[in-house]
């Protein structure tokens, strides 16, 4: 339809809108409010509550302004008597059939049905009162984390919709019709057997009453005792915007944040449900140290930070080694503060954070042939996007709100071209699922090159004007024999051929991946190759097209953007760039190491030797989370002072000389930076569970003090205006602004927030095609270790399970950890599901139950790393090394399995 | 040369035609001369089971013929050429002449074997799909719209139009549709087209499929017709064979498929837009309209969605041309409508009368007036979405804009008729409780707004009825049918404004008087016996709950507090000695 400009006349306010806006729309947008029940935006219109009704001048019938275009010279009133009268009839209606009482609802105070009854002055006694009918009002079978009152229910029906429409899911229906209609579940199933719930606890935010809620929530607190305060979710790096309502002290509830632009509402289990951990009894709330009998004693903050500035003195003293890791859990200004304090009191470089075993590869990948190593694109480009190219992103379970909205875009029509050795549950959305050998991605992505150059698909416009080292790249691709290397890939060269040209072919193109191309020790050969096959078909820097990197973590963008990384100094400036040393020292006022330090893993395989005598550790538990975790063990018990910064005595605490007790996202003001980098405000929603608590950043602050700093913080704004200057990708972002203003990083020349990177020119001038040889394929099965395990992540899960698995709703659905095999090598092992194995690598060995299924390819193995009753970390090991990124071998593993 | 021919639509089953057609079978059984052959409704069902016997050229039809009239007839007409008066309901050299009917819809219907396509093609079948495909899309749609043809499902918007939009909505799929889930209470006017002339129905869609650029069409079936889906099934498999369905259609470059889709039970899926979601798969609720199914329809590309009998029609229009058919009916209702006649009257059936025809003539004319010459009251038309049209109204002509302007509308052509013991509230009651249930549920005002009136007429045939129940009936239905969702809602108040306006006395001697005139509604009536009862036992042998006592030859009583109002006295009693 063509746009025209309309002029309509709502409560006597001339609004000029265009054809296509419903009549809601347009008095929106004048601020006049529209009651409505079962419309939403983001959620299809159904116009079935009939009390957003208005009357139009001329016409008798009152219409739906939720449906109801508007027209030139309309005449609308919202608020009239007629339409008074019958929104108090539609209410009046919808209360004969409500059976709930007010006075001990949670949603009181926040119902729409409530607030409507009281604007429109309906009272539920005009029409006699339906009777309790259990088939239409029973419960369903109880869940473990959704409370669903079919008493309270007024059949709006958005919670069907979000489901579906959000979620892509079909959990909750309407059955029955007539009077009888209600919603249900397939056969009146819980929630939890019928298959399709996710838990996302979408339904509970849409719902206009109080019939779904929160099953911990109820009865915790309502309307006026709860305040509700605007943060960010800390669990993966899509940075959903929530709402935590507390009282008191405690979390009552989260949903999710509408007004976020990011997320418009919509969170996954962990960002509605995971946040048990913030009030949990298990928190720390005294600093301990080991005392001289080795046991662990409380003591109090100053007490604990005297006690480590003396044990800095000593080791300075004795010209001792420092090493520190950040983490990608805290704020931007804790990560900062964090690395000022390693490079300026503790004058090392020797910094780094969990980066180094996620996305270090994206870093040296992307920074070497585009110049800046982060999503090149927003979210929001999904939208428009033809062609997705997913390549090692189990995205539904790992980022699951993006997934949704690709989800969307392909039920628009887009393709999606899946690259993973497992079925996950975007496989059914795509247009082509190539199923390689785990590993070869590289392979893979040189035989599509190759078939774009014999093709001559390739961009030529892109490679001549934009680009470097063009000519020699190809002459390096011309010899790879293509029939080798689909071989190794294991596909079909048809469908390679056929995703080749489809994603050569399509409009907009647009790649997406994650842990899977990192974690290899090609890592930063398989991010090049990635580049260069989005330069070499030109799906970089024009429009929506791009190369994007999903960041795994809430804040670990914002902690390398803060210079949490070995060699790295804020802004992506060098430590050893003299330049960038001589500003960020004059900033600091002191003198910074100017040769880059050791990388998290040489951290941990020199504390093994017993080569680092410091280590303070903020926030991260590579007990669990880094690879080869028995030699972790050794490198905590060998370094001589371990500090540890943590919200839990996680398994890496409980090595530590002294322990920390850290605030939460919750109990903490500060910024996140989320994958797109997108820069959001992190708010306090509550006091720390001990007034001797203080924010990450603000315990070294105090050390840093200790240790003679003079740094002078008042508060976090204090510490980002400091970011500003030291890390000019930030330089645009007023801490002041984020309630009104969208910050991305970096700023163009005006001061405005870039969404798009390597528009027109790429961040280095040109973008550099660069040829990594083709590795040999290291994943050989072997007579000993004839399998090829794959470790990847739980939808439920998040990480190493210290804050999800607190919610016990959450830890009832997935409890126990599970290797998963496909049922051909199964039968030939004698294994059943829910048999005990053991998985046994070269490193060493873990025991878990087994669970059968199609998902992973026969010599294919998977299983998750949240559990520390089987750390799948065990088996993994650091013995090579990306030569670039210093990226272990953590995504696959060789292994035998032997049932128990 | 004996040819015999037995009807055999759900109508005639039902009244034991299969019996009749073994019966026969076992008779002719190694006569060469005799052949033996199905057909579909003629529309007399109230003479089901009904054969059609043609000797010689001349046809002769029978109604009531079980097992022992056809052998009656097999020995005394067929073996002795005796006809049999008493049972002949007409008799003729080419087509029997239905008094004031005229049948395009139904031309074939009972004539024609359905399950043979040689059949329809004799009868001049497919010439319509024919003569289109020699014109271009727009001279067909030019054609229908000319006629005059407004759809028969209800709502009577010109058929031509939409094609128009459809035609006019640029995609590269398109969708035809023939909505065939019949749900209204007493209307089985689609269900007999289909049994008894499936390719009509065919043709019709691959017209209008021609006409629009679609080449996939849907027959929404219900699926509580399963002979009709049969007869269709085997329909769509000959004409597949014989290269009317599918590709190249007479050597034309149009080629077009057709599916079946059963329904499942729900009344709200004959709404169009319900009734593509649940061909989709989908749980069948009405959708909002705009847009409408010409711009995004099924699978959200265009889609035209006819009825039955429009499509029926469309096929003889195109071979007659639209001026034939535009001859007939009245200035803004052209051509003929099919009624299906039922409830107290004493001819009920199918009849096809031109647009026009006063209501009197099809009740009183064809329909042959009132089951045991009781008084006429009313007439529901339109099913639960209509209205009751009163006795002094029986002039009105029967086309749209005159039975609309009564308050009650065409319709699909439902027309129960209702005699002196129908209890007008009784009906409206019995309609709204029907719409309560068939309703989807999806808005407001149609789930809970029915349910509200729903229970006030209760309220009110039980007797417990206050004054005000009137105003406030009227308020809330004028409130449902302005405000809901789909027509379902939007006419689900007919019945209670008509019986309202009509019979607005029979409403208040239920609230004042606690009386229903009528004698229907339960708790207000009283059975008592009068001094005409002679004592002959019969009302004491037929209570079912020994209400009733007296020694014979004297008066009886009944016990009040026993009796449970069935009726069974009343009906038992010869001498009207019971009142109530």
């Amino acid at each position: 339809m063509e746009k025209e400009l309309v002029v309509c006349k709502i409560d006597g306010i001339e609004i000029f809108c265009e054809n296509d806006w419903t009549i809601m729309k347009a008095a929106q947008t004048a601020n006049i409010q529209v009651p409505a029940l079962c419309y939403t935006p983001d959620l299809s219109v159904v116009g079935s509550c009939r009390i957003c009704v208005v009357e139009i001048e001329g016409e008798t019938i009152l219409q739906p302004s939720c449906s109801t275009l508007v027209k030139n010279n309309m005449v609308i009133y919202t608020h009239s008597e007629k339409v008074n009268y019958a929104r108090k009839i539609v209410l009046e209606m919808i209360l004969s059939q409500h059976l709930a009482d007010c006075l001990v609802c949670d949603a009181s105070g926040e119902c729409l049905l409530e607030k409507y009854s009281y604007d429109f002055g309906a009272t539920g006694k005009m029409f006699q009162k339906a009777q309790f009918n259990p088939i239409k009002h029973g419960d369903l079978p109880d869940n473990s984390l959704i409370k669903f009152e079919r008493t309270k229910c007024i059949l709006c029906g958005k919670c069907i919709r979000a489901c579906n429409e959000w979620t892509h899911k079909d959990a909750l229906s309407f059955v029955d019709k007539g009077e009888m209609m209600r919603v249900s579940t397939l056969y009146d199933r819980s929630l939890e057997d019928n298959g399709e719930c996710i838990f996302c606890g979408n339904c509970i935010n849409v719902c206009p009453t109080g019939a779904l809620w929160e099953k911990e929530a109820a009865g915790k607190g309502r309307f006026p005792d709860i305040r509700k305060i605007k943060t960010i979710c800390p669990y993966c790096g899509v940075g959903c915007g929530i709402e935590v309502s507390a009282k008191g002290n405690s979390i009552i509830k989260v949903r999710g944040d509408m007004d976020s632009p990011v997320s418009k509402g919509r969170l996954c289990i962990k960002g509605s449900f995971g946040f048990d951990f913030v009030n949990s009894p298990q928190r720390l709330v005294k600093p301990l140290i080991r005392n001289s009998k080795g046991e662990l004693e409380e003591t109090n903050m100053i007490d604990a930070l005297i006690y480590i500035k003396n044990k800095i003195d000593e080791i300075k003293r004795n010209n001792g080694i420092f090493a520190g890791l950040a983490s990608a859990r805290c704020t931007n200004e804790d990560n900062y503060i964090f690395q000022k304090f390693m490079r300026s009191v503790l004058h090392t470089d020797n910094v780094d954070h969990c980066a180094r075993i996620c996305h270090s590869p994206s870093v040296s990948g992307l920074n070497m042939t585009l110049g800046h190593a982060a999503m090149t694109n927003p979210i929001e480009d999904i939208d428009a996007i033809d062609c997705f190219f997913v390549i090692g992103s189990n995205m539904t379970s790992t980022h699951p709100v993006i997934s949704w909205r690709m989800i969307r875009r392909i039920k628009e029509g887009a393709l999606l071209i899946l690259v993973d050795p497992k079925k996950s549950p975007l496989s059914k959305y795509a247009t082509m699922h190539l199923q390689l050998n785990p590993g070869t991605d590289m392979a893979l992505l040189y035989a599509m090159m190759k078939i774009i150059i014999d093709e001559g698909m390739q961009d030529t416009d892109m490679l001549n004007s934009r680009c470097e080292g063009v000519d020699e790249f190809i002459a390096e691709i011309n010899k790879l024999n293509l029939d080798d290397m689909i071989q190794q890939t294991g596909l079909d060269e048809g469908d390679v051929r056929l995703a080749t040209r489809l994603f050569a072919i399509s409009g907009a193109s647009s790649m997406y991946y994650a842990m899977g191309v990192t974690q290899h020790v090609f890592g930063t050969g398989n991010v090049v190759a990635l580049a260069d096959l989005a330069l070499l078909c030109g799906k970089i820097g024009q429009g929506p097209t791009g190369i994007n990197p999903l960041r795994g973590q809430n804040n670990v963008q914002g902690a390398c953007d803060m210079g949490a990384l070995t060699g790295v100094l804020p802004g992506y400036r060098s430590v050893d760039n003299k330049a960038d040393n001589k500003e960020l020292s004059e900033l600091w006022g002191a003198d910074l190491p100017e040769k880059k330090g050791l990388t998290l893993n040489e951290i941990m395989h020199e504390a093994a030797e017993g080569n680092i005598d410091f280590l303070y550790i903020m926030g991260e538990n590579p007990v669990l989370s880094d690879p080869d975790s028995n030699s972790i063990i050794k490198a905590l018990e060998k370094t001589d002072f371990v500090v540890v910064q943590d919200i839990f005595l996680t398994e890496t605490a409980a090595y530590a000389d002294v322990i920390l007790p850290a605030t939460s996202f919750a109990e903490k003001d500060g910024t996140f930076t989320n994958t797109e980098r997108r820069v959001q405000r992190v708010r306090k929603v509550i006091d720390p569970p001990s007034k001797d608590m203080l924010d990450d950043y603000q315990i070294i602050y105090r050390l840093a003090e200790l240790c003679g700093a003079n740094w002078k913080y008042n508060s976090w704004i204090d510490v980002f205006e400091e970011i500003r200057k030291a890390a000019p990708i930030y330089s645009h972002i007023d801490p002041n602004k984020f309630d009104d203003k969208e910050f991305f990083w970096p700023g163009d020349i005006l001061g405005d927030s870039v969404k798009r990177l390597h528009q027109g020119e790429f961040s280095r001038g040109r973008a550099k095609l660069i040829y990594f040889p083709l590795p040999e394929y290291p994943y050989k099965a072997t007579p000993s270790f004839p399998f090829l395990l794959i470790i990847g992540r739980l939808y439920e899960h998040y990480h190493t399970g210290t804050m999800t698995r607190k919610t016990k709703g959450i830890e009832k659905l997935q409890s126990e950890p599970f290797v998963y095999i496909n049922p051909k090598d199964a039968i030939k092992l004698h294994i059943k599901d829910n048999d005990f194995v053991k998985l046994i690598s070269d490193n060493g060995e873990i025991e878990l139950k087994c669970k059968l299924t199609l998902d992973v390819k026969p010599g294919n193995l998977y299983t998750t790393f949240h559990f520390h009753e089987a750390v799948a970390n065990k088996l993994t090991n650091k013995r090579i090394l990306d030569a670039q990124s210093k990226m272990a071998a953590m995504k696959v593993v060789m292994v035998n399995i032997i049932r128990k | 040369m004996v040819k015999i021919k037995v009807g055999t639509a759900t109508c005639g089953n039902a009244a034991g035609a299969q019996k009749t057609l073994e019966k026969l079978e076992t008779l002719i059984q190694g006569q060469s001369d005799i052949s033996l052959s199905q057909t579909g409704c003629i529309g007399l069902c109230y003479r089901e089971p009904i054969i059609e016997l043609e000797i010689n050229g001349t046809k002769f039809l029978y109604g009531d013929v079980d097992e022992t009239n056809a052998e009656k007839i097999y020995k005394t007409h067929i073996k002795d050429n005796k006809p049999i008066t008493e049972l002949l309901i007409n008799q003729s050299n080419q087509h029997y002449s239905f008094e004031k009917q005229n049948r395009i819809v139904l031309k074939n219907a009972g004539v024609i074997n359905p399950e043979i396509i040689e059949e329809y093609i004799a009868v001049g079948g497919y010439e319509g799909l024919k003569k289109a495909l020699q014109i271009t899309k727009e001279e067909v749609i030019a054609t229908v719209k000319d006629s005059g043809l407004r759809g028969r499902g209800g709502a009577g918007f010109s058929t031509g139009m939409k094609w128009e939009f459809a035609k006019n909505s640029v995609n590269d799929k398109k969708y035809v549709i023939c909505n065939a889930d019949e749900g209204d209470p007493g209307a089985f006017m689609d269900r007999s087209v289909l049994e008894g002339d499936p390719h009509s129905v065919i043709e019709g869609m691959m017209i209008c499929g021609y006409a629009i650029g679609a080449n996939e069409g849907y027959i929404y079936c219900r699926a509580e017709y399963p002979l009709a889906i049969a007869r269709l099934k085997n329909a769509i498999a000959q004409a597949e064979k014989k290269g009317i369905v599918g590709k190249n259609i007479f050597g034309s470059t149009f080629c077009f498929d057709i599916h079946i889709k059963e329904g499942a039970g729900a009344f709200v899926c004959g709404e169009e837009t319900a009734l593509m979601g649940s061909i989709e798969g989908k749980r069948g609720m009405p959708r909002l309209r705009p847009p409408f199914p010409a711009v995004s329809g099924l699978w959200a590309k265009p889609t035209n969605i006819n009825n039955v009998e429009t499509l029926a029609s469309v096929g003889w229009i195109l071979s007659n041309g639209a001026c034939a058919y535009n001859k007939i009916g009245t200035e803004k209702s052209k051509g003929t409508k099919v009624f299906a006649l039922a409830g107290k009257i004493k001819n009920g059936g199918l009849v096809e009368v031109e647009m026009g025809i006063p209501l009197k003539e099809v009740i009183f004319g064809i329909g042959g007036g009132i089951k045991n010459d009781k008084k006429f009251k009313a007439v529901q038309m339109g099913g639960p979405s209509g209205g009751c049209i009163p006795a002094s109204l029986i002039d009105t002509p029967v086309d749209y804009e005159s039975i609309t302007a009564t308050g009650a509308i065409v319709g699909s052509g439902g027309m129960v008729v209702l005699d002196e013991d129908s209890c007008m509230v009784d009906v409206a009651r019995y309609f709204v409780n029907f719409t309560q249930t068939e309703s989807c549920g999806k808005c407001t005002f149609c789930r809970i707004g029915t349910k509200r009136m729903l229970e006030i007429l209760t309220r009110i045939t039980e007797g417990k009825g206050v004054e005000e129940d009137i105003d406030s009936l009227i308020d809330l239905a004028n409130k449902v049918k302005d405000s809901s969702l789909c027509g379902l809602g939007q006419t689900a108040p007919n019945p209670i404004l008509t019986t309202i306006k009509y019979f607005k006395d029979e409403y208040i001697a239920h609230i004042r008087d606690k009386k229903c005139p009528a004698g229907v509604c339960k708790e207000l009536i009283t059975f008592n016996i009068t001094d005409a009862c002679i004592g002959c036992t019969a009302c004491k042998k037929a209570c079912p709950t020994k209400a009733i006592s007296g020694e014979v030859k004297k008066l009886h009583v009944i016990d009040q507090s026993l009796c449970v109002k069935c009726g069974a006295c009343y009906n038992t009693c010869k001498f009207k000695a019971i009142t109530k």
